[in-house]
């Protein structure tokens, strides 16, 4: 076998190089055409691009060559041109200061020939009357001066020049001043004398005049001195014309005209009793003052560039004086115009429309603007002001009654205390059946006559003329307007709150030192509340019914005021008798003479006063009052006499005796006390039981006094006597112990006490 | 005179309306004295007497008060303790008659012992003009439960007879008048006694 792989392979290597060497030729072939072309190529490139690079390297050197030579030359320039050039702006700049330096110079000077203008201008303008141009001028250098001296300060010709200014512009308004003085030329009054002042006031208005009069308002108001000259003609013309127009009614108000001018005299004669004048004359005075003067010049146009609005000179004025104006006619005038009663409330009516007309034709002249309604405002509010004023009058005519004399005293009966009175209601309206049906049921339950009844007595003068006021003063509310009538009633509660305070302050030292001053002022609130209670009711119908119309609510105040008055005044009474009892030293001893004497003094000192309060108070106090009050005083006697004589150790029948004689002197004359001129009808020793409580007390002690141990048992009745009413066992036994010796009867009477 | 021999003290009282005689009864019977002009009383009036009536005296302690009513006292205090009352009216006048029920209700208001003895005494029938009958009068008296007599302090008719017989019915009435003393001891000795007395009071009765 290996034969055949041999030769197996030995014919595959024989193929296999035969392959290759015919490849290997092929190759060579290739080879060999390849290098024929890299050669062709190389050949050709090189010498083409070997030529064109020698030409560019020549030109890039010519491009440098030239280059540098531009930039050199360019340097060159440069550095010759810029110096020349600086050189030229700085003589350029320099030239420009020069110029503007002889600008200003130019113009301070130009300014400087305007002021010289100015100036002469100025101190011509009074020949020529010129002085509108000659206030420009002022107002002009004014602007020149103050913008040069600034920053000028040390330019001797700007100092000197202001100061000529100013010498020059006072001198120019002292001109126009003493121009407008003799334009508006004022004649002023004496002072010294004083009645028949005169005062003139002399306008020139000649058609010259008149023209130089606008003029120097106009220049004024430029100047700014227009609003201190009619402020001082405006106080003149207040305090000299307006004034005595307003306050006195017998101004008289003369104007006349010259054909250059016109004149307005006010003579006026002040006199203390002069009454001020009605406001309709006011009115048309004043009208005619301002009437003359809106004529003569007031109504100058003041042009007022600045605000583009243009016044007349009267309104100038009014912003100054038209409140004072008005304030003077409200209080001069119209404050006394104001009506006092209804009548009168009538008239004032035309005051009113008077006052409407006034105001509106001052508006028409501008003296006061659109807007202003003082003075109408004032009457409208009349009503008001009329309540106001009368209730003022009232309540000071109130206080005058009030401080006036208390002591004058008068006597009112229990019937009609104030006399007769103007009938309350007008009872025509009231259906008859009605009236009827209401006596029916008053004659049901009927009250005692005694109701409603003041008892008779004496009141003092003024308090019946402050109640009758009082009832006038309401019926006059009756009739008013509800606003007026609500005025006045409460005027009249304040008069009588005023009562409650002003009267006892006031009369406070006569209320303490004269009894019967005390009780004159209880009898006056007893009076006044009497009258308090049924006041309201009377009047309740014809007051508005928005008011609690009632004064009983002060009937309680004011009664008591009376008593408490009245109780003081009482006590001080008992501390007098007192006093005097003080002196009779309990009563002890009687018997001896000097004790008796001075318990005698003392009895017949104390009945002294009671004498004297009866002479002060019988006549004055109603009965009732008077006796209790006496009975009262009465009483604190005898409870003093008796307390005295209870506790006594012993009582000699000596002395018992005594003591029965000094207190039958107060037994004797103490009903007489009691007794008033008015009724004699009483019965005096029932009235004694009656108001002096411990009177049995001391009249038990004067039958003790006197009677036996018997008697005194009898009395005493096992405690079921007077006795035994009046006294205590201990105070029976006391007495008993005091008066009798011890014996057995004694003792038996005695141990029958209990 | 002896005190000592005398039972009890009454107070007795005189009502009724002014006129009818109430203080000419009164002093007829103390004094035995008759004045046709007798003043009105002002207030009150006192009197004492011994009566002796069964062998017991008593002695009266009688108020004669104001029939006028402007003359009386506000506050009657002389009703306090009354153990009789005599009840005056005037038979010659219906209206003092016709009053007589309003002086009971004030008797009844005021007076303080309810058991008291009542009197109603017919005065005046001395006079010709009667206008109250005595069966009237007694009517009243039955109703009332009031003891009856017609009497004339002129004549003096009636009126010892009167007094009389309201003391007798006083003392025959039990309690009206021992009470009256025991009750008075018993107060006089709380009031003699005083704290110390009150105090062992209490402790016998526990």
């Amino acid at each position: 076998m290996a034969s055949f792989v041999t030769e197996v392979l030995t014919s595959a290597g024989k193929l296999e190089t035969q392959e290759v060497q015919g490849k290997l030729d092929a190759l060579t072939k290739q080879i060999d055409s390849l290098k024929i072309q890299v050669f062709e190529v190389t050949h050709n490139k090189y010498i083409d691009f070997q030529s064109t690079m020698s030409t560019s390297e020549e030109l890039a050197e010519n491009v440098e060559r030239i280059s540098k030579e531009m930039s050199d030359v360019s340097d060159r320039i440069e550095n010759e041109i810029k110096s020349q050039l600086n050189m030229s702006t700085e003589v350029v700049e320099s030239l420009k200061r020069q110029l503007l330096e002889v600008t200003d110079v130019m113009l301070v000077l130009e300014s400087l020939v305007q002021i010289q203008e100015g100036l002469q201008c100025i101190s011509g303008a009074n020949k020529t009357c010129n002085f509108s141009k000659a206030a420009e001028a002022i107002l002009n250098i004014h602007d020149l001066l103050s913008s040069l001296v600034e920053g000028n300060k040390d330019v001797n010709i700007l100092m000197a020049l202001q100061t000529e200014y100013w010498v020059q512009k006072e001198k120019f308004l002292y001109d126009i001043g003493d121009k407008w003085k003799e334009l508006v030329f004022w004649t002023m009054p004496d002072t010294s004398e004083s009645k028949q002042q005169k005062c003139e006031l002399k306008i020139m208005t000649g058609a010259e005049n008149l023209s130089i009069l606008k003029d120097i308002v106009v220049v004024m108001e430029k100047l700014d001195i227009l609003d201190s000259k009619m402020k001082s003609f405006g106080e003149r013309l207040v305090l000299h014309i307006a004034q005595p127009c307003i306050s006195h009614c017998k101004t008289v108000l003369k104007d006349s005209s010259t054909g250059q001018s016109k004149t307005l005299t006010v003579k006026c004669c002040e006199e203390n009793s002069d009454k001020p004048p009605s406001p309709v004359e006011v009115f048309s005075k004043i009208t005619q003052i301002f009437k003359w003067l809106n004529d003569c010049f007031l109504h100058i146009v003041i042009d007022d560039e600045g605000s583009g609005q243009s016044q007349v000179l009267m309104e100038r004025l009014g912003g100054m004086v038209a409140h004072q104006v008005l304030d003077l006619i409200v209080k001069q005038c119209l404050t006394h115009a104001i009506p006092t009663s209804n009548k009168q409330m009538e008239g004032f009516q035309n005051d009113i429309s008077a006052t409407e007309v006034f105001s509106q034709k001052l508006t028409e002249m501008k003296f006061i603007p659109p807007n202003e309604t003082t003075l109408t405002d004032f009457v409208q509010n009349v009503n008001v002001l009329f309540a106001n004023k009368k209730c003022q009058e009232i309540l000071e005519k109130a206080r005058n009654l009030m401080t006036s004399d208390m002591h004058n005293s008068v006597p009112v009966s229990d019937d009609k205390p104030l006399g007769e009175l103007p009938p309350l209601e007008v009872r025509h309206d009231v259906p008859s059946g009605k009236k009827s049906r209401k006596l029916d049921l008053a004659g049901e339950c009927r009250l005692s006559d005694n109701t409603f009844k003041l008892p008779s007595c004496h009141i003092s003068v003024c308090i019946q003329q402050l109640l009758t006021l009082a009832y006038e003063t309401l019926h006059e509310a009756g009739e008013s307007s509800p606003q007026c009538a609500v005025q006045l009633f409460y005027a009249v509660r304040n008069m009588l709150e005023l009562f409650c305070s002003v009267f006892p302050t006031y009369h406070k030292e006569n209320l303490v030192n004269f009894p019967q001053l005390s009780a004159i002022f209880h009898n006056n609130c007893m009076f006044i509340a009497h009258h308090l209670m049924t006041m309201g009711h009377q009047f309740r119908k014809k007051l508005p019914p928005s008011i609690n119309a009632t004064f009983v609510d002060l009937v309680q105040k004011i009664r008591r005021l009376g008593t408490d008055t009245f109780l003081q005044q009482m006590s001080r009474m008992k501390g007098v008798m007192a006093e005097c009892l003080g002196g009779a030293n309990g009563f002890a001893s009687v018997s001896e003479e000097n004790m008796y004497f001075n318990a005698e003094r003392a009895i017949k000192q104390t009945m002294h006063q009671f004498h004297h309060l009866q002479k002060v108070w019988q006549e004055v106090l109603p009965p009732s009052v008077y006796r209790k009050a006496m009975g009262t005083l009465l009483n604190s006697v005898v409870v003093d006499i008796t307390a005295s004589i209870v506790v006594l150790e012993d009582i000699s029948s000596d002395d018992a005796r005594q003591l029965a004689t000094l207190l039958t002197i107060i037994m004797d004359k103490a009903g007489p006390l009691l007794q008033t001129p008015s009724d004699d009808k009483i019965n005096l020793t029932f009235e004694l039981q009656r108001n002096v409580s411990r009177w049995l007390r001391f009249k038990e002690l004067i039958t003790v006094l006197n009677a036996s141990l018997l008697e005194i048992s009898d009395r005493w009745a096992e405690g079921k006597g007077p006795l035994a009413v009046e006294f205590t066992p201990n105070e029976m036994k006391q007495l008993i112990r005091a008066l009798f010796q011890n014996t057995e009867r004694r003792a038996a009477v005695l141990a029958k006490i209990k | 005179m002896d005190e000592h021999e005398v039972l009890t003290t009454l107070k007795i009282l005189i009502i009724g309306e002014s006129g009818v005689g109430k203080s000419s009864l009164l002093l007829r019977f103390t004094d035995d004295t008759f004045d046709p002009e007798q003043a009105a009383t002002i207030g009150v009036d006192f009197k004492v007497k011994t009566l002796q009536v069964d062998g017991n005296k008593a002695k009266l302690a009688i108020w004669d008060t104001a029939g006028q009513e402007r003359f009386r006292t506000l506050t009657p205090s002389y009703y306090r303790g009354a153990q009789g009352v005599i009840l005056v009216y005037d038979v010659t006048s219906k209206a003092s008659f016709n009053k007589l029920e309003q002086w009971l209700n004030e008797l009844e208001t005021f007076s303080t012992k309810h058991d008291l003895i009542k009197m109603l005494v017919g005065n005046k029938i001395d006079n010709e003009r009667r206008e109250v009958s005595k069966e009237e009068g007694l009517k009243f008296a039955r109703k009332h439960h009031m003891l009856f007599i017609e009497a004339s302090a002129k004549t003096k008719e009636g009126v010892q007879c009167a007094f009389e017989e309201l003391v007798e019915k006083i003392i025959q009435t039990p309690g009206l008048w021992e009470t009256d003393t025991q009750g008075r001891r018993i107060t006089g000795q709380d009031s003699n006694g005083g704290q110390g007395a009150a105090c062992g009071g209490y402790c016998s009765v526990i």
